[in-house]
């Protein structure tokens, strides 16, 4: 308790100073090397003393989506993943520039974007530890119909604050379950 | 009220460039525009990213222009970005900047850089970018970025002038220590109208050089991605495992909406349509008016087609840079079609 209000006072103080120093700039037109430099310096210490989102993106031409993690799964025709559940229910791909330690899934329904299942991704070889690793989930038992399943790089519980890393339809097959309309 | 979640947006802070690329993809350096007024301005980008900021809940800034590091105060503003606790990317041709800005805007915490290396051949690099000494140039910013420690993508714009020696400028990529790549085919836009005889691929060469890249990807051990989104029955992802490829989404806030400096806010970094001004519309409106309801047709081209959900047509702001509607299929169906006829007509004679 006592480390976080000295780190507090730490930061309010800070900030201070960059205010005096965004005057300065400001006073200068911005043309002061001296003072941008100072400026950048305080404003850098400042974001190392804060806790700062790392967010997430979706790909754009000419940008990429995030600085990491594709995901590559072995089955995919027509872009898209073909579950028979009378057959097999394992989906089996990899993540490559990995830097996350946890990773999950979300079964949703397509038309209304509604997210109907969630549970963890686990590593082949039990740990997410490696830059390439590769990865098995367990598609559940629930109606025929056509999906999307979407990755996250965090675990289950926390999706609902990250945006997916990447999504595919999903069409099941051969359920115990009834057919679903979407 | 609350606000709309945006995952990403990209911000051209200035239209103004060093370099005179033959692909540029700008709208405004279309052959067509010969009133566009040139921006740059640090107090404006900053209003316009209060504004922003105020109506969105942004996750990531991706940071584009023009030449980015050409606008007023620009580590500056990305500090402002980064304050306002966005992770941020930059875009740049890499041969504008300095040491000392990049260690800046490196310890404020930008995660990453993208720069162009379209060749290992310098003179293929300059004869693209249409600066003689940027291959040199972008070199020596990677050098000083690796020092740094950050992400670097390597973008390569896949046109006829560099498409014969693509493995060898993925291997070279991968030498500098850079790991991930972003293939983008020749996309028909801005200055790359004037020059698309000079620079578009036939179906075979494009096909030709992405197995290559395909394979060396694999081999290698190299992330390649394919981020222009291209028809699936151009390309399809299934023939080139090595390649992970990226298509537009049917949701327009998980589109990378596109800022400029005075507030017009379009679909993506490719459309020249301006959707609405963050100033003067809501930006619910913006998100749901008439032009931005047209990306949800389906072109009469693909009517049929199974797999339209996953590929939306390919990239159909290229559409709306050729004039035509963003209803359209990606031009390059087109351009293809045509070099295939013509093609068959040399045949025959």
């Amino acid at each position: 308790m006592k480390k976080e209000f000295y780190l507090s006072f730490f930061v309010f103080g800070l900030t201070i100073l960059f205010s005096g120093i965004c005057v300065a700039v400001y006073l200068s037109k911005g043309k002061s090397a001296f003072w941008i430099s100072k400026k950048m310096k305080i404003g850098a210490l400042i974001l190392s003393f804060t806790v700062l989102s790392s967010g997430g993106c979706t790909p754009m031409c000419y940008d990429s989506s995030e600085p990491t993690e594709y995901i590559n799964l072995d089955s995919i025709e027509n872009n898209t993943l073909n579950i028979d559940l009378s057959t097999n229910n394992k989906v089996t791909g990899t993540i490559s520039e990995r830097i996350s330690n946890e990773f999950s899934f979300a079964l949703g329904n397509i038309s209304s974007d509604t997210i109907f299942y969630q549970s963890d991704i686990f590593a082949t070889d039990g740990e997410f530890d490696e830059i390439t690793e590769t990865f098995a989930l367990t598609i559940p038992e629930t109606k025929n119909g056509d999906f999307i399943l979407r990755f996250y790089n965090t675990n289950q519980n926390l999706q609902a604050d990250h945006y997916p890393i990447a999504e595919i339809p999903i069409k099941i097959v051969h359920s115990r379950i009834a057919d679903v309309q979407n | 009220m609350s606000k709309i979640k945006l995952p990403l947006v990209a911000f051209e802070i200035t239209s103004i460039c060093n370099l005179r690329c033959r692909y540029c993809y700008n709208y405004w350096n279309a052959p067509t525009i010969n009133t566009f007024l040139h921006f740059n301005s640090y107090k404006q980008s900053i209003k316009t990213l209060k504004k922003l900021f105020s109506v969105a809940d942004v996750g990531h800034m991706t940071f584009t222009g023009g030449e980015p590091f050409m606008a007023e105060r620009f580590v500056e503003t990305v500090l402002y970005a980064r304050m306002k606790k966005k992770s941020v990317t930059i875009i740049t041709n890499g041969t504008r900047s300095n040491e000392n800005s990049y260690r800046q805007l490196v310890e404020i915490g930008v995660q990453m850089f993208e720069l162009p290396i379209h060749s290992y051949l310098s003179d293929v690099h300059d004869r693209m970018t249409n600066l003689n000494g940027s291959h040199g140039k972008v070199l020596e910013t990677i050098r000083i970025l690796s020092q740094l420690d950050v992400h670097i993508v390597a973008v390569v714009v896949l046109t006829k002038i560099n498409a014969n020696h693509i493995a060898d400028t993925l291997l070279f990529i991968k030498q500098l220590g850079i790991t991930r790549i972003m293939l983008n085919r020749f996309n028909i836009g801005g200055r790359g109208i004037d020059n698309n005889e000079e620079l578009q691929l036939s179906e075979e060469e494009l096909q030709t050089a992405f197995k290559s890249a395909s394979e060396t990807a694999l081999q290698q051990k190299i992330t390649v991605s394919s981020n222009v989104c291209t028809p699936i029955c151009i390309l399809n992802p299934n023939d080139y495992r090595g390649i992970s490829f990226t298509f537009c989404s049917a949701d327009v806030k998980n589109r990378p909406l596109t800022l400029e400096l005075n507030g017009n806010l379009r679909f993506c970094n490719h459309s020249p349509v301006v959707l609405g001004n963050i100033f003067t519309d809501k930006l619910e409106l913006i998100l749901n008016n008439d032009k931005t309801k047209l990306w949800e047709g389906i072109p009469e081209y693909c009517v049929d087609c199974q797999v339209f959900e996953r590929c939306r047509g390919g990239c159909r702001a290229a559409s709306e840079q050729m004039n035509l509607s963003a209803k359209t299929v990606d031009p390059i169906i087109h351009f293809l079609k045509i070099q295939r006829e013509a093609q068959q007509t040399n045949f025959k004679q």
